[in-house]
């Protein structure tokens, strides 16, 4: 076995076992299936052009999300930008949880953890973050679905981390309301 | 019998009372770190502190620990999909091309 078939295994086992967390990813941020496996795609096939410049035993998630979101807010994303759909409104703390209290205080739903573990389902979730507006979006898949920590998603969205912040705790908001409005139209 | 031997005397220009809005303002801090709590971005102190008023609040235990519910079932969720299998046999494919 010679040294470029070494490093093909080596790939094979350290990064392409994050295809389905990137996918997902993708999915998440590009709303598209053709798009997300071209982004993908592209990911994958730069990471093993630039693998030589990769330390071994380094995060290599975090260096092919790196990659991903690079690819991402400098290609797709100009390519495809679209306007966004989500009102500005201001939104208040624990929305959601408010609005389910409110509904079993009036006999219409259980206790709004039940309601939110039992009832609440991949689609409402996949629809809330799909209408986010772009930056919110990125910042809640993430944070909340990859569980990056604000300084590694800093680096990847070059953003302060003060606006990680700030935009991951609108963007909690924004997903509990179109959780909120899609378990109304759908199941009460 | 005074709780408190050495308490000092209400200065008689405030009227209103001490624990309410000191209860107020313990809510309102740990509202305040809700979004860095659940991202477990808080360094130990302010974790301890954000902890210490939900062990004594019942009110924001509940939201808290909904909020981290949700979370938790929105990544859970999320995280059934999987990539579909042509598009790993095309990675594979091309990395294992001569040139790429």
């Amino acid at each position: 076995m010679d040294k470029t078939d070494r490093a093909r295994e080596t790939f094979e086992r350290e990064m392409v076992v994050h295809l389905d967390a990137l996918y997902r990813a993708a999915l998440g941020m590009t709303r598209d299936k053709t798009n997300a496996e071209d982004l993908v795609q592209d990911t994958f096939v730069r990471a093993f052009s630039f693998y030589g410049q990769y330390q071994g035993g380094t995060n290599g998630r975090a260096w092919l999300f790196r990659i991903m979101t690079n690819l991402y807010i400098n290609g797709y994303r100009k390519k495809n930008r679209e306007p966004e759909r989500v009102s500005y409104d201001e939104l208040e703390d624990f929305y959601l949880y408010n609005r389910l209290s409110d509904a079993q205080s009036r006999g219409i739903g259980a206790a709004p953890e039940a309601e939110v573990v039992n009832r609440v389902e991949a689609d409402a979730i996949r629809e809330a973050i799909d209408n986010l507006p772009d930056e919110y979006r990125d910042t809640v898949i993430l944070a909340d679905i990859n569980e990056f920590a604000y300084q590694e998603i800093s680096e990847m969205l070059e953003i302060p981390i003060g606006t990680v912040r700030s935009r991951l705790s609108r963007g909690r908001r924004l997903v509990q309301k179109a959780i909120w409005a899609y378990t109304n139209n759908n199941q009460r | 019998m005074p709780r408190k031997i050495n308490r000092p005397a209400p200065s008689p220009m405030v009227d209103t009372p001490e624990v309410a809005p000191l209860e107020y303002n313990q809510c309102q801090a740990a509202v305040k770190r809700l979004t860095e709590y659940l991202s477990d971005e808080l360094d130990a102190p302010e974790t301890e502190a954000v902890q210490s008023h939900l062990s004594q609040c019942k009110g924001c235990f509940a939201k808290f620990h909904f909020e981290d519910t949700l979370l938790r079932t929105i990544r859970a969720k999320v995280e059934q999909v999987q990539a579909p299998a042509t598009l790993r046999d095309k990675i594979l494919g091309l990395i294992s091309a001569p040139k790429i």
